[in-house]
């Protein structure tokens, strides 16, 4: 009787997951949906969308802006990318294998840029690198590495550095964190029977260590670079949403904000939002494979 | 000789440590620095002591916009959303660990799905929808679907799959507890260590969320501490560099308080992240 009972109470199971996929269908799949539907159509903000059929997904497919913007945002995410997983890799390995005083420390500094407002953080640099007279330009002029003021946010490419530096100050704490954890999972032993066989620490790390860390180093790849093709605060706010230097900071996000929310094109917008989408899409598939498996 | 050999290694690690925790950490001490400096001298020079102009940068930034009420403002959304998020995501992550339903393992595959999915992809939508049911420059479309958070789902239930012993569950059923007590008596207790992680993560994520505030909000009065400073960063006629110090360090000291206090958990939390079991 009893042990029926306790079966019995399984459909609570869905009462209990009904308040989450409820929200989900009102707040995250309608919009989605309305999106879909929207970037099929002409629609301004004031009037009724008129459908116009795929003619946004076919002008997406030769705006040469959404190109210029989606090669922005993946130089950027380079810039910045390449350091943060040297750094993250080459802390995580000295955190790992020397025993450092204050450690907890040292993890947490690298880590609290990683969680603090981007926004205030592009407000911040943008003070700092104020022309002509920003703690940046102060301090170089101090120490004597320039003779006049620079303007990094006037030039294309001095821009788009300093963005991919942010991001790189921004996130190699928290990908080395992630490394660490995965440099925990590797087995003891096998350094053990490296070493009886006489490999130097240099070799045990390219021949065990980064082998083994081969899941985590995809994810966190993955991670970045999905992570990067979405950015858009640091470049807003530090351009006043304008993008300038020459539209050199517009990112795929900021172009689809501008486009539906500073000039009316909801339904282009739209569009461009499932073209990021389907790039995005294509390397969380990779993501979501590494999580099935382990739930196996 | 292998002491030899290994100190100048260590001593280039530890300059090269100690370098990048002053590069990560040198930028809110020069913005602390600077909120308590007058305008003209942080545009005359750079300074590493502080300056006694706070009270002066507090007035002038009183007459530009009300940090105080935006402080509020994100405040009162980063709670809200907090709680919605913890308990919901336990209850959910808990359905999961201890029923045995039909269609479970394809609702889970849904929650990992919607992990996947980009935030941009819904705001053009989100934004008509909220429109038509007059919820704009309203709080609710920013603390509602908290109740709908997947990656604290994701990680509770890692967590609670070995943390909800099926005994216990048991019985406290035959003691006649009904399911809800259950849950909020023993899941909720047992399943505290990672539900508390997810609501740090969850406070920090709702305080600094921009685009969705970005796109709904348009009285003033309504903006969070995000929306504001990028009303006052994007004015570049305005002269009180203090005063934008200032603005900016409110937002910035109560992450900086919260992650001191409970950093551990939080790395811990990315930690899991990261690494299967």
């Amino acid at each position: 009787m009893k042990q029926q009972k306790s079966l019995q109470k399984n459909y609570y199971g869905y009462i209990f997951l009904a308040p989450f996929f409820i929200t989900f269908l009102i707040f995250g799949l309608y919009p989605i949906l309305y999106t879909l539907y929207l970037s099929f159509t002409k629609y301004d903000g004031f009037t009724e969308p008129v459908m116009v059929g795929i003619a946004n997904y076919s002008r997406v497919f030769k705006d040469p802006l959404f190109y210029a913007a989606l090669k922005n945002t993946v130089i950027m995410w380079l810039i910045g990318a390449i350091p943060q997983m040297i750094f993250a890799f080459l802390l995580a390995a000295i955190f790992h294998y020397t025993p450092i005083k204050g450690k907890g420390i040292y993890r947490a500094i690298y880590y609290v840029p990683r969680l603090v407002t981007a926004v205030s953080i592009s407000a911040l640099i943008k003070q700092f690198l104020n022309y002509p007279s920003g703690v940046v330009n102060q301090l170089l002029l101090q120490f004597g590495v320039i003779d006049s003021p620079i303007n990094l946010l006037n030039e294309p490419i001095a821009a788009q550095t300093t963005v991919g530096i942010m991001h790189w100050w921004m996130f190699f704490g928290n990908t080395m964190v992630m490394v660490m954890a995965g440099m925990t999972g590797i087995p003891k032993d096998l350094y053990e029977a490296g070493k009886i066989d006489g490999a130097s620490s240099w070799q045990m790390f390219w021949k065990i260590t980064m082998p083994l860390l081969r899941p985590i180093t995809l994810f966190v790849l993955l991670t970045s670079l999905i992570g990067g093709l979405q950015s858009f605060e640091v470049q807003q706010v530090l351009t006043g949403g304008l993008g300038a230097p020459q539209g050199s900071l517009v990112t795929v996000v900021m172009y689809m904000y501008n486009t539906g929310f500073r000039y009316g094109n909801f339904g282009y917008a739209g569009a461009i939002a499932y073209y990021l989408f389907a790039i995005i899409a294509v390397f969380s598939v990779g993501i979501m494979r590494n999580r099935m498996k382990d739930e196996d | 000789m292998q002491k030899f050999k290994i100190k100048p290694a260590h001593v280039i690690m530890y300059i090269f440590l100690v370098v990048l925790l002053i590069i990560c950490f040198f930028p809110f001490y020069a913005m602390i620095i600077n909120a308590t400096r007058t305008t003209g001298q942080i545009l005359s020079g750079f300074s590493l002591i502080p300056g006694s102009a706070i009270a002066r940068n507090i007035k002038e930034l009183a007459t530009k916009v009300d940090i105080g009420r935006a402080f509020g403002n994100s405040l009162l959304i980063a709670v809200g959303a907090t709680l919605l998020s913890s308990y919901f995501s336990a209850l959910t992550a808990y359905a999961f660990v201890v029923y045995n339903m039909k269609f479970k393992n394809a609702l889970f595959a849904i929650v990992l799905v919607i992990m996947m999915i980009p935030p941009q992809l819904s705001i053009i939508g989100f934004y008509k929808f909220m429109k038509e049911i007059s919820l704009l420059n309203s709080y609710l479309p920013l603390i509602l679907p908290s109740i709908a958070t997947a990656s604290a789902v994701f990680f509770i239930r890692q967590y609670a799959k070995s943390a909800l012993p099926s005994s216990l569950i048991e019985a406290a059923r035959i003691d006649g507890a009904s399911e809800f007590t259950i849950f909020n008596r023993m899941g909720l207790p047992l399943m505290s260590p990672a539900i508390f992680t997810m609501a740090i993560t969850s406070f920090i994520a709702s305080w600094n969320n921009y685009l969705t505030p970005l796109i709904l909000m348009s009285e003033q009065k309504k903006f969070t501490l995000p929306l504001i400073i990028r009303v006052l960063s994007s004015d570049v006629q305005d002269p009180s560099v203090g005063a934008m110090y200032l603005a900016i360090a409110v937002s910035i000291i109560p992450i900086l308080i919260v992650f001191f206090i409970f950093s551990r958990y939080i790395i811990d939390g990315v930690s899991a992240g990261g690494v299967k079991e």
